[in-house]
Parts: C-alpha cells; sequence; structure tokens
C-alpha cells in the first residue's frame, strides 16, 4: 500500500469515528488541507459507506457509523439502543479523562488497602473488618476492570 | 500428519516455498467437494462456500482444534482464494453467453452471500477487488477471508495477525472501497 491510500484510509476512518456531522467537517478541513482531491475521495468513500446495506454481509462492525451517518440505515444490524450503548461506550473510551478516573480509582484501593494492612480496620468490631476490605477492593476491582475493557476495545 | 499439516507447519517455521505448495492442494480438494455439490445442484443443492471451506478444513487438516490461529489463517487464506477462483470460474461459464449486453446497475444488497449473488454481480465484485488488492492488500484480504472463506470479523482479524479495531476499521473502508467502485454517486 502505498502512502497515498493509507493516508486515504486514515483519514477515512478517522473521520467515521467523529460522532457528529459538524466534528466531521472540522477534522476533514483539517484532515485534507494541502491536499488536492482527497477530501472529494474521502467524502465519496463516506457516501458509500452510508448506504452499504447489506453488501458483503453488512457492516459487521464500526457501530459509530450507524448513528453517526444514517440512524437505523444498516438493515440487520444491532438494534437503535445497543448502537446507542456503543456509540456511548466508544464516547467514553475515546475520552482522555477515563484514563484519569481509573487512574484515580486505582490510588483510592490502593490507600484503603494499604490503610487496612499497615493500621487495620477501625473499631475492630467482629465482622466489621470484612466490610471494610470490600469497600477497599471496589475500586481496585472497578479500575482493574475498566483497564481490561479498554485494553479489549483498544 | 497430513500433506496440508506439514505445509502449514513449513509455512509457520518460515519456509518462503510452502506457501506457494498451500494453494494447489486446498485449491484441489475445494474443487471436488463444489463439483460434488453441483452434481447434485438439480435436487436443489447450492454451492455454500462456507461450509465448503469449513469441509476442505477438516478434510485437509483434522479437527485443528490444536492449531492456533497463525497457521489456520494461512489455510484460510489459500481457501478464500481458491473459492474465490472456482466462483469466478464458474460466474464465467454460466454467464459467457449472456454477457455483452446492457449491463444493469449493480444491486449492491444482491451480493451479501457468495451462495446467492448474481453473477454478473459476482464478476464485478472480482473485479473491484482485483483493483482494491492493488490499492490495499490487506483491505482485499480481509473481503476473500469474510466473503468468500465465510470467517467472522474475529476469524479474519485473527488470521490476519490483527486487533479487532484495526480490522473494524479495514472492513469499513474495504466495503466503502467497494461500493464506491461498483456503484460510484
Amino acid at each position: 500500500m502505498n502512502d497515498a491510500d493509507e493516508h486515504l484510509m486514515s483519514v477515512f476512518t478517522a473521520a467515521l469515528d467523529r460522532g457528529t456531522a459538524e466534528e466531521r467537517a472540522a477534522y476533514l478541513d483539517r484532515a485534507c488541507s494541502g491536499t488536492p482531491g482527497l477530501r472529494e475521495r474521502v467524502e465519496a468513500l463516506l457516501r458509500a459507506h452510508n448506504r452499504g446495506g447489506n453488501f458483503l454481509g453488512g457492516p459487521a462492525a464500526h457501530p459509530t457509523t450507524t448513528t453517526a451517518f444514517a440512524p437505523g440505515a444498516v438493515a440487520g444490524s444491532r438494534s437503535f439502543s445497543g448502537r446507542v450503548f456503543d456509540e456511548e461506550l466508544r464516547r467514553l473510551l475515546r475520552s482522555r479523562l477515563i484514563l484519569v478516573h481509573l487512574l484515580f480509582l486505582g490510588f483510592v484501593g490502593l490507600f484503603l488497602v494499604l490503610a487496612l494492612v499497615t493500621s487495620g480496620a477501625p473499631g475492630a468490631e467482629a465482622g466489621a473488618e470484612k466490610s471494610y476490605w470490600w469497600v477497599a477492593a471496589g475500586p481496585l476491582a472497578e479500575s482493574l476492570v475498566g483497564a481490561l475493557v479498554l485494553w479489549w476495545r483498544r | 500428519m497430513s500433506e496440508v499439516t506439514q505445509i502449514l507447519e513449513a509455512i509457520e517455521a518460515g519456509d518462503p516455498r510452502a506457501a506457494s505448495e498451500l494453494l494447489p492442494l486446498v485449491y484441489d480438494a475445494l474443487r471436488q467437494l463444489a463439483a460434488a455439490r453441483l452434481a447434485d445442484e438439480k435436487a436443489g443443492q447450492s454451492l455454500q462456500p462456507t461450509a465448503l471451506v469449513h469441509e476442505a478444513y477438516l478434510r485437509l487438516v483434522g479437527d485443528g482444534q490444536a492449531r492456533d490461529w497463525n497457521g489456520r489463517g494461512h489455510f484460510f487464506a489459500a481457501a478464500a482464494e481458491a473459492m474465490r477462483r472456482i466462483l469466478i470460474n464458474r460466474a464465467r461459464d454460466k454467464n459467457r453467453l449472456k454477457r455483452g449486453g446492457q449491463r444493469n446497475r449493480v444491486d449492491l444488497d444482491a451480493i451479501t452471500d457468495p451462495a446467492t449473488a448474481p453473477d454478473e454481480d459476482l464478476l464485478d465484485l472480482d473485479e473491484a477487488l482485483d483493483r482494491l488488492a492493488g490499492a490495499n492488500p490487506q483491505a482485499a484480504e480481509l473481503v476473500k477471508l469474510k466473503f468468500y472463506a465465510g470467517l467472522t470479523q474475529r476469524e479474519a482479524a485473527a488470521s490476519l495477525g490483527l486487533a479487532a479495531r484495526s480490522a473494524d476499521r479495514l472492513w469499513a473502508f474495504a466495503r466503502a472501497w467497494l461500493i464506491d467502485a461498483l456503484d460510484p454517486q
């Protein structure tokens, strides 16, 4: 694959990832400036993508496009609620805030675990210690699960 | 150990000649299976590429449980190419007398499965796929694996050694590229 073809695919798929028509247009303004013909080619591919229907068995992937380009246009694809969920998940994963959130949870969980290990559970009543361990494990578990999801959808 | 299994292991070990030995073997096996199916076609039996490819896999490799996707990927790449050639040759034979007239517009929704796609559309797709292979060989390979060998998106991604997200992007690009080539607007 030559550089031009690689660039075409890169711009096309990045445009698909944009959630709204405005975001996509702004992205194409930036990405296609200085490359004559690229924008027309990418827009032709976006239109083609939009009217793909069940061609070759359907999109089978890239659920973002069903909401970003033509809601409900892709026959045989996921239900509307499924696509909305996919879209929201994708937006969340694209955001850097999710990394900050997971790091924060990880630190909170580690801090609580270390505090329990070094000082023991406050009150030290029978059965209370187990509850404190659950409280400490929650953020750690959430950060681990979040990291796994990020890795899976990378 | 079957001959195909030995070839797959040689490919995995880096033998450059082994890959060229695989396609003829797979092609012959698939052609025989297809011929047997087509003999029954009058009784309503149609050519089901996905079933043929998997039957060929079981016949040539075995149950394949122990083989990872790296090895199976080579097999299915060869099978997809072999199945494509079989289907295209068949479509050309059936269509030889019909070609030359006014060509109707390609019905994209009719090209969902190689078993049911109209012959003329299959031939047009084949030409477009050749052009796609010139622009982006990996995209064309992904289409072959999914369309002609019947692999799922996940299997095709594993076969090509791609992460799921990369395969999703490549599939979106390949479909759009082919649609635009077959029916530009």
